[in-house]
């Protein structure tokens, strides 16, 4: 039966049993009413019987009375009777209205009027003063016997109504009874009936809630699964496919009517019958009921070769005890591609990487060996080691030895420059005194400076002491930008070394008089061979590898450099920054 | 100085050789000029030179395998060898060094290289 009808059937039966009560109730009372209206009668004719009954001993007494004393005054209750009780008895047999207590009123009648006789007679002899009359009456006590049938019919009358009156009285309290047990039972059977329609209305909301919410939550999971852009399969306990997403039948070009409800294995012609996924889910998942990142290689026939990244859930249904399996797939055979590619790329940067420096080795060494000569031979021949040269030759001689001095710092320049970007050069950390390098490095410009007439000042503050860094490196830094203030600073000028403690930091400044950098310029610095302006390269010779071998240099170290200038002729300062840590 | 100092150039570049050579000769040295690795080890079994500058790029063997079985010849071991090498790599140099040898990276400077190989002799004479 639908729940519906249930609710219309308790309803319904709600009502009727409503109504009947109502009815039952209608009657019952109707039967009390009227008992009860009985009752009231029969009260009211005992009354009057007993009224009656107690009126006439009255007038017994009163007559009584008269006849000792003689005194009219003690027949005032016998004259009442006299007149009224006949009409009494009538009206008493018109209220009994049953044919026995008739009998017993028109019994009466002539034991009563036999009565009122007889005291009628005996008080006419007591006024006649016939005493001996009177008391021969009396003593025949006629009277009293009268009285006493009187009496004795007046009691049966009585205690035949009394009778009715106790079995009015039954009626009453059995009534009374049905009635009770009528409202019990109504009212349990209506209670009944309410309770089943509440339970029922109330089941009814329920299920449907519940309905409402498991569609709202299936729906929502089904979207979700067909958002998922990676191929998701649902399987049973048995590995029978419960459901699955869009993107499976579309990435594995399987068909939805061969699918759900097959055994995994045999999905698109037993294509799946994959070792590894067969242990995943036969071996693995039972034991740790999940597993993640699986990498699965299978050839399909009909989509080819696919690389799959498999991770599974087993979770258990909302409802019953059954367990589902969520298995995720997606297919990495793009990405794997992609990785092998990069790898691929990875290696032949690595290859040619690895035959740049075989090439740089190679080249500087090359160049180095015909330079050999060229320096070698200048410098002997300018010493004048084999005989006196005149001026000119002695010029000339210089030209070429300096030319080839400047080729070899270029080579030089070109190969730490090359080390550096192939990551050939590794830091060979130590714990030194910063203010001693310093120093040192002042001494390896000081022949120049005097040269060209250049004051040197150094300035260190007394924090400065050890860092951790490769020594030999910081010193080619210090020692690259030295050279470069001195050569770009015009004869007379002023060059600088400050250093001081920042935080976690040495900071290093090299400062200079000299030509100074336009703001424009100040960017292209670090650049390999930029130089500024041809007239400049020409006038100060070097490589243009000086400063951005230093930058490479200071970053291996994870320090920083800058370079503030005002301006064109207003000096520089190039400032560096090196942790003073272990790198 | 001493008289009679015997010197072994081992240089396939026939220039540098030549430089080698005078800055040698007009310091009073005695030198033998040799191309390879290979007759460079017969000529100091021979000749037993005071003292070896071994080039290390040489064709056929080179300098260091040279020098190896130089210093495992019980003749030739206590002969002082100077490598002088362009190679600059930092791996090459640094191996080099690592036989305690003195190591004269190339374009050489001729204001000390005399002075150098009379150091290395004087340290190898006691």
């Amino acid at each position: 039966m639908k729940n519906i009808q249930k609710i219309v059937v308790s309803f319904t039966g709600m009502v009727m049993l409503v109504v009947l009560g109502v009815v039952v109730l209608f009657l019952v009372f109707g039967q009390i009413k009227e008992s009860s209206g009985a009752q009231k009668h029969i009260y009211i004719v005992l009354n009057h019987a007993d009224d009656l009954l107690s009126e006439l001993r009255d007038a017994e007494t009163g007559q009584r009375g008269y006849l000792l004393t003689d005194d009219e005054a003690f027949l005032e209750p016998y004259l009442k009777v006299y007149d009224s009780v006949r009409s009494n008895l009538k009206g008493l047999r018109q209220f009994a209205v049953n044919s026995e207590a008739h009998k017993h009123l028109d019994a009466l009648v002539p034991l009563v009027d036999a009565k009122l006789m007889e005291m009628a007679q005996v008080i006419e002899l007591r006024r006649n003063h016939d005493m001996t009359a009177v008391l021969a009456a009396v003593k025949s006590g006629q009277g009293k016997r009268l009285m006493d049938s009187i009496r004795v019919q007046m009691r049966s009358f009585i205690q035949m109504e009394e009778g009715v009156l106790t079995q009015h009285d039954a009626e009453f309290q059995s009534n009374m009874l049905y009635l009770f047990i009528i409202i019990v039972i109504a009212s349990l059977l209506t209670l009944f009936f309410a309770i089943l329609f509440v339970y029922l209305i109330h089941r009814d909301t329920q299920q449907r809630f519940t309905r409402k919410s498991a569609e709202a939550a299936s729906e929502y999971a089904e979207s979700i699964i067909n958002t998922v852009r990676e191929p998701l399969i649902a399987l049973d306990q048995d590995l029978r496919v419960v459901s699955v997403s869009r993107s499976f039948y579309d990435v594995f070009k399987v068909k939805p009517e061969e699918t759900v409800g097959q055994l995994i294995y045999n999905l698109g012609n037993k294509q799946w019958n994959i070792p590894k996924l067969r242990e995943l889910l036969e071996t693995i998942l039972p034991e740790k009921t999940t597993f993640d990142n699986y990498e699965v290689e299978h050839d399909f026939t009909t989509i080819g070769k696919r690389i799959m990244l498999l991770n599974a859930r087993q979770i258990q249904r909302a409802l019953g005890k059954e367990r589902i399996i969520l298995l995720a797939i997606e297919d990495i055979t793009d990405k794997k591609k992609l990785e092998r590619e990069a790898l691929m790329a990875k290696n032949v940067a690595e290859a040619a990487n690895r035959s740049k420096s075989v090439f740089l080795s190679n080249m500087s060494h090359e160049l180095r060996t015909p330079l050999n000569a060229v320096i070698g031979f200048s410098e002997v021949l300018v010493d004048e080691k084999f005989g006196t040269l005149n001026d000119t030759q002695k010029d000339y001689l210089n030209d070429i030895l300096e030319s080839g001095k400047f080729l070899l710092s270029l080579i030089n320049d070109i190969l730490d420059l090359a080390k550096v970007e192939s990551g050939r050069i590794e830091l060979l950390v130590s714990s030194f005194s910063l203010k001693e390098l310093l120093e040192h490095s002042l001494v390896f410009v000081k022949e120049k400076a005097l040269k060209h007439n250049i004051e040197i000042s150094l300035e260190i503050t007394k924090e400065v002491g050890d860092i951790c860094a490769d020594e030999r490196k910081v010193r080619q830094i210090i020692f690259n930008l030295l050279s470069n203030a001195i050569k770009f600073t015009p004869d007379g000028g002023k060059v600088g070394i400050k250093a001081k403690i920042n935080g976690s930091e040495a900071q290093v400044t090299v400062w200079d008089t000299g030509i100074g950098i336009s703001k424009d310029d100040q960017d292209k610095l670090f650049r390999p061979f930029m130089q500024l302006e041809v007239p400049l390269t020409k006038q100060y010779e070097g490589t243009g590898l000086g400063l951005s071998l230093v930058k490479e240099l200071v970053e291996l170290h994870k320090g920083k450099i800058w370079m503030e200038s005002e301006g064109k002729d207003k000096g520089s300062s190039f400032k560096f920054s090196l942790p003073t840590g272990a790198v | 100085m001493q008289e009679n100092n015997k010197i072994l150039v081992v240089e396939d570049d026939l220039r540098s050789a030549k430089l080698l050579k005078s800055l040698l000769v007009i310091s009073g040295y005695e030198v033998m000029v040799i191309d390879n690795a290979e007759a460079a080890i017969s000529i100091a079994r021979e000749k037993l030179p005071d003292l070896i500058t071994m080039d290390h790029r040489l064709p056929g063997m080179n300098g260091e395998e040279a020098f190896k079985i130089l210093k495992a010849d019980e003749k030739t071991k206590n002969i002082p060898v100077v490598f002088v090498t362009a190679s600059v790599m930092d791996d090459d140099k640094e191996r080099l060094e690592s036989y305690h040898c003195k190591v004269i990276i190339k374009p050489i400077d001729t204001r000390t290289f005399v002075r150098e190989i009379e150091e290395v002799l004087n340290v190898s004479r006691g």
